[in-house]
């Protein structure tokens, strides 16, 4: 039912084949909902029996669960060890921050996945309508303390108990409100009134969330609601929701969409924002050069701030979620440019990442990519860094002791600091990678000044044993970074001079060969050229090529697409379809007056 | 010879017998033979009489084919010193004709013939020279024909080696190397031979001319249109000249695929002599060649090629071999050659592992494309790359650690890869108890040998200067559509021959 009043071609413009497709991951959810939501809310019966018969539901609860968690899935990590407080976790972030690193915490650290669960459980019973997540969290709760090793372990917070009112409320009540807020969604849209579709599909994109069903507030958000944000504060906080949902989807690739797009959006605000400031002697006038605005009292000065402090913030959270971005691809070096483009003063202090977080990103990423010159420079003596450090004592020491060639301290606190980044569900793929650069690079540093250096010397001073440090200079020869032989029989490190006269001599052999040989390559040509002979066969003997149909329907997909709009192309269609709307209604009008002119003649 | 010849090729027989006792009237032919004879003559310098003798072809080229009969007594008759090209011609027009009429018996024995004047060195190289387009089409089609029909590549291979060793040779002359049809069909056959060390010195990596197959049918062609042109326009017959004078500075010299079959065949055989650098070269030229359609051998020669980096180079560098998009294309018809290409030799990764199991998972396909003796070969050079960048890495190192860094099953296996290693002469090794004491060779050159390298750029880079120019000056930078002439001309109406009028 609620697909149909969604997915109507008619209301969106979607093709019916691509929302068909669209909704082909619908199924499984849809099923879980109807097993545990049914429809007959006034039959509380019926919801209890489907509670108490947990083979199905149960099951499908999992499965489900296991599928919105398949990035994690893939994600073999286990900590063993206590390096995070769960209750400070929980004062530090916010809402769907907490819960995605609680639930990271729970799968990755047996030692904490009682307490993580606890306290989920907690918070979507006090915050949220999430009774899918609230039954799967007791069921791994409740494996996790029947598990013998679990016996003689101390819980830091009380086991709660199963709320199966709450439970049978909720779920009496979501399918009807969802209906309602359906139908009123629809009804604003039919009679075209931007502002109220715009305020009903908020609404229901709320009550998506507060369920914890991100896939239909993913969906729904999908369908063109940019066209209803008529306001720069509405736009914000449209790409404020549409980053933060895609941040608790896991979904890498909608996120890189969304904050460009977001991003070159609030520039032109900012930019627009700046030039009426500029301008504050005349009145602002709507205009394209201002599409954002919205005619204002130029003596009301709290408006003014209002809209520049949306528009920072915006910022902020939309640098700082491409800060995630860059670091799930591995960009360190713009990981640290990206940081410092960011005014962490704006950034809401308990949203997905904290300043802290961006802080401990970012001089990781330095240590990792920067020279020494540059890391003191643009991190060590930078006044952001050290502000976004200073509630991190320890990591302030670590980049302390690399900076100050202490590279036995320096790796002891990147030991100690491990398990804690490793908890960190943004950070957690990287910190094996990051600190074997960090590590590279110590070594590469202790070498420079030796031309040969006893091996055992070496590990003693970086800390490290003879394996590791062997396996830490392959790595190094490997990759260029140095050249340079190992003795074993010696148990010595020889540097090899590359200025040496036969090195050189080698190098230049090299080159001359590569030269001659590309020579000789277009010596070919020119001889082919010379005897007429430009291709091996004959223009006429050329297939029809596929791709000129595939470009022939590219132009014209083309000329319906909105570059900026989302790369499906559904919200373009969306926008089409109010003018079409308008024109369709307008259409049977001119028809009438038509008919009344031919009856007058 | 002929009767050894007699016992290959069963059935034929001497058509100059039959010839003699049906007293047919050799007249036509009698009177070409005496017209080349009489280029012996005083009156005649002797450098022209070459030249001469293949003008006199050129335009009795189509009695040969009428007379195929009286080929024999041409030969006969005929002084090779002055009719080399005449004969050849004859021979041709003998070999095309019975061809053409499937004449089994015919085809042999012109064979045969070609084999006995070749053999006896009875040509004047340098006069066959002067008709490519008779000598290396005749050389290409009797070279197919014994691999193909006959199944007979060793003859095949002597008789277009002869040949080309008569007009190329080779003892350190300073002679172009020339591209000829030939030359494809010669190692095609040394690849079902599998004699490749005598077919090695025809491998030219610098090709300095290719033979022009095409050029003097199309002047012919150019002329006659001019006369028809001529007689029908009488008042327009400049304009006429200027037409027909156009296509003959365009057509190719040779058709492409012909360079195809030289570079793919040629690469061929130097992998199977283990030259696996210039059998790179090769196959780079082959793959970067422009194509509006991929060809077999274009597909084929990719994924050679991708091999081969494998082995030399530990990598497969696509972006120098030109069109992108063609890359794009090989890659799509064969993915698991693209797999392969994708391959970087990392010893930290494992590679030879990775690559072991890519040859197993398509062993199939490697059998289809006969690259799997190469594909073992792979297998086994990336498990010695991995333990020559150990070499580079220590000067000592203990062998069980050699195994565990090499990631090898078994120190037996390390053995034996070191000890091939010493035999290949890439490294030396002295063990003492546990610890091995290694060292690669890599020879330095000296400072002479890199100057001399310096002037080779050099050189070349002047002459790529000098062909640029050239190219700038010329009809290079006209590029029109490309069009053959397959029937190579011999199809063309007969005319009165200017010589007999």
């Amino acid at each position: 039912m609620q697909n149909e009043l969604l997915d109507d071609p008619m209301d969106t413009g979607a093709p019916a084949a691509e929302a068909a497709a669209a909704d082909e991951p619908l199924p499984p959810a849809h099923g879980i909902d109807r097993e545990v939501t049914p429809k007959p809310a006034g039959n509380p019966d019926l919801m209890q029996q489907s509670l108490d018969n947990p083979a199905i539901p149960m099951h499908l609860i999992e499965k489900r669960d296991d599928r919105r968690e398949s990035c994690d899935d893939g994600y073999s990590l286990t900590v063993n060890e206590s390096a995070i407080d769960i209750e400070s976790l929980a004062c530090s972030y916010d809402s769907n921050a907490f819960f995605l690193r609680a639930r990271f915490i729970a799968r990755h650290c047996p030692i904490l996945r009682a307490d993580a669960y606890i306290s989920l459980i907690n918070y979507l019973k006090e915050h949220t309508t999430d009774i899918t997540h609230y039954v799967a969290f007791f069921n791994e709760l409740e494996s996790e303390l029947a598990r013998k090793e679990f016996k003689n372990r101390q819980l830091n917070f009380q086991i709660p108990l199963r709320d199966q009112k709450w439970i049978e409320e909720n779920g009496a009540t979501w399918q009807s409100t969802t209906d309602q807020l359906q139908a009123e969604y629809k009804r604003h849209k039919d009679e075209g009134v931007k502002e109220s579709t715009r305020r009903a599909m908020e609404d229901l994109f709320q009550h998506y969330m507060m369920a914890g069903k991100i896939d239909e507030a993913i969906r729904l958000y999908s369908r063109g609601i940019r066209d209803y944000c008529t306001q720069l504060k509405h736009s914000i906080n449209m790409w404020i929701n549409w980053m933060e949902v895609a941040i608790c989807a896991n979904d890498w690739g909608k996120l890189d969409t969304v904050t460009n797009t977001a991003y070159r959006s609030l520039k032109d605000a900012d930019d627009a924002e700046k030039n009426s400031q500029q301008s504050q002697q005349a009145p602002p006038q709507r205009g394209e050069n201002a599409p954002y605005m919205v005619e204002r009292d130029p003596n009301a000065p709290i408006q003014t701030l209002t809209n520049r402090q949306l528009i920072e913030t915006a910022l902020a959270k939309c640098l700082a979620a491409q800060v995630l971005l860059k670091l799930r691809n591995k960009r360190y070096s713009q990981v640290v440019e990206t940081i410092l483009q960011i005014k962490t003063e704006c950034l809401q202090s308990k949203w997905f990442v904290t300043s802290s977080d961006l802080g401990i990103y970012g001089m990781l990423s330095a240590m990792a990519t920067m020279s020494r010159a540059d890391l003191k420079l643009q991190v060590s003596g930078n006044g952001t860094f050290r502000k976004l450090l200073e509630s991190e004592p320890q990591l302030i020491e670590l980049l302390g002791s690399y900076t100050s060639s202490r590279f036995g301290r320096c790796f002891e606190i990147m030991r100690s600091v491990k398990p804690r980044l490793l908890l960190d569900p943004f950070i957690s793929r990287n910190v094996d990678e990051l600190f074997e650069k960090i590590r590279q690079k110590c070594v590469l540093q202790y070498l420079q000044p030796y031309s040969t250096i006893k091996m055992a010397t070496m590990a003693e001073a970086v800390g490290m044993s003879s394996a590791e440090l062997q396996l830490s200079l392959l790595e190094l020869i490997e990759q260029k970074h140095v050249s340079l032989k190992i003795d074993q029989n010696e148990g010595i490190v020889r540097i090899l001079d590359e200025r040496d006269e036969n090195a050189i001599l080698k190098r230049v052999n090299v080159t001359c060969d590569r030269a001659t040989q590309k020579a000789k390559s277009l010596l070919w040509k020119t001889t082919l050229a010379g005897a007429n002979i430009h291709s091996i066969s004959d223009k006429e003997t050329r297939p029809k090529r596929k791709n000129q149909k595939e470009s022939a329907k590219f132009d014209r997909n083309f000329g319906g697409i909105d570059v900026d709009e989302d790369p499906r192309g559904i919200a373009g269609p969306s926008g089409l379809s109010d003018d079409f709307n308008i024109a369709y209604d307008q259409q049977p009008q001119q028809q009438v007056q038509y008919l009344e002119d031919l009856g007058d003649i | 010879m002929t009767t050894f010849f007699n016992k290959l090729f069963t059935g034929a027989s001497s058509s100059s017998s039959a010839a003699a006792s049906s007293g047919m009237d050799l007249g036509s032919m009698e009177s070409l033979c005496a017209a080349i004879n009489e280029l012996c003559s005083e009156k005649h310098v002797s450098e022209n009489v070459g030249e001469l003798a293949a003008g006199i072809v050129r335009k009795n080229k189509e009695l040969f084919e009428k007379k195929s009969n009286d080929v024999e007594a041409f030969l006969l008759h005929c002084s090779p010193n002055v009719g080399s090209a005449a004969m050849v011609a004859a021979i041709k027009g003998m070999f095309d004709t019975s061809a053409a009429k499937n004449n089994e018996t015919g085809t042999d024995r012109a064979v045969e013939l070609l084999n006995h004047y070749v053999d006896e060195n009875n040509f004047v190289g340098g006069h066959l020279k002067l008709v490519p387009e008779i000598i290396f089409p005749l050389l290409r089609d009797v070279g197919l024909y014994c691999l193909e029909k006959k199944n007979k590549p060793e003859i095949g291979q002597r008789i277009i080696m002869k040949a080309l060793g008569s007009m190329f040779p080779r003892n350190g002359s300073n002679a172009p190397n020339v591209l000829t049809s030939a030359h494809g069909v010669l190692f095609a056959c040394a690849l079902e031979t599998k004699d490749y060390a005598s077919v090695e010195p025809f491998i030219d990596l610098h090709v300095d001319e290719i033979a022009n197959e095409n050029c003097i049918q199309d002047q012919e062609k150019s002329d006659n249109r001019e006369r028809d042109f001529g007689d029908v326009f009488l008042g327009r017959m400049k304009k006429g000249a200027a037409f027909g004078s156009q296509p003959v500075a365009h057509n190719p010299h040779l058709h492409p695929k012909y360079v195809l079959d030289y570079l793919y065949n040629g690469a061929c055989i130097l992998i199977e002599l283990k030259r696996f650098e210039d059998a790179l070269f090769l196959l780079e030229i082959c793959v970067g060649m422009p194509a509006f359609s991929v060809q077999d051998q274009h597909l084929d020669s990719f994924k050679k090629y991708v091999l081969i980096s494998l082995i030399l180079k530990g990598k497969v560098d696509v972006t120098e071999n030109g069109d992108k998009s063609a890359i794009r294309h090989f890659k799509t018809k064969s993915p698991e050659y693209k797999q392969f290409s994708e391959i970087r030799f990392s010893r930290s990764s494992n590679t030879h592992s990775a690559v072991e199991s890519l040859v197993k998972s398509a062993k199939d396909r490697l059998r289809k494309d006969g690259n799997t003796e190469i594909a073992k070969y792979l297998v086994v050079e990336m498990k010695k790359k991995t333990i020559m960048s150990l070499t580079r890495m220590f000067t000592s190192i203990r062998i069980s650690e050699i195994e565990e860094l090499a990631f090898l099953k078994s120190r037996d296996q390390v053995t034996e890869l070191i000890g091939q290693l010493v035999e290949e002469q890439r490294i030396t090794v002295r063990i003492d108890g546990d610890m091995v004491f290694w060292t690669e060779l890599s020879p330095v050159p000296s400072k002479n040998d890199v100057e001399n390298k310096i002037r080779i750029v050099d050189h070349l880079n002047t002459l790529l200067h000098e062909k640029n120019t050239t190219m700038k000056a010329g009809s290079g930078r006209m590029r029109p559509s490309v069009m053959y002439n397959e029937d190579e001309g011999l199809s063309m109406p007969p005319t009165e021959s200017k010589f007999f009028s």
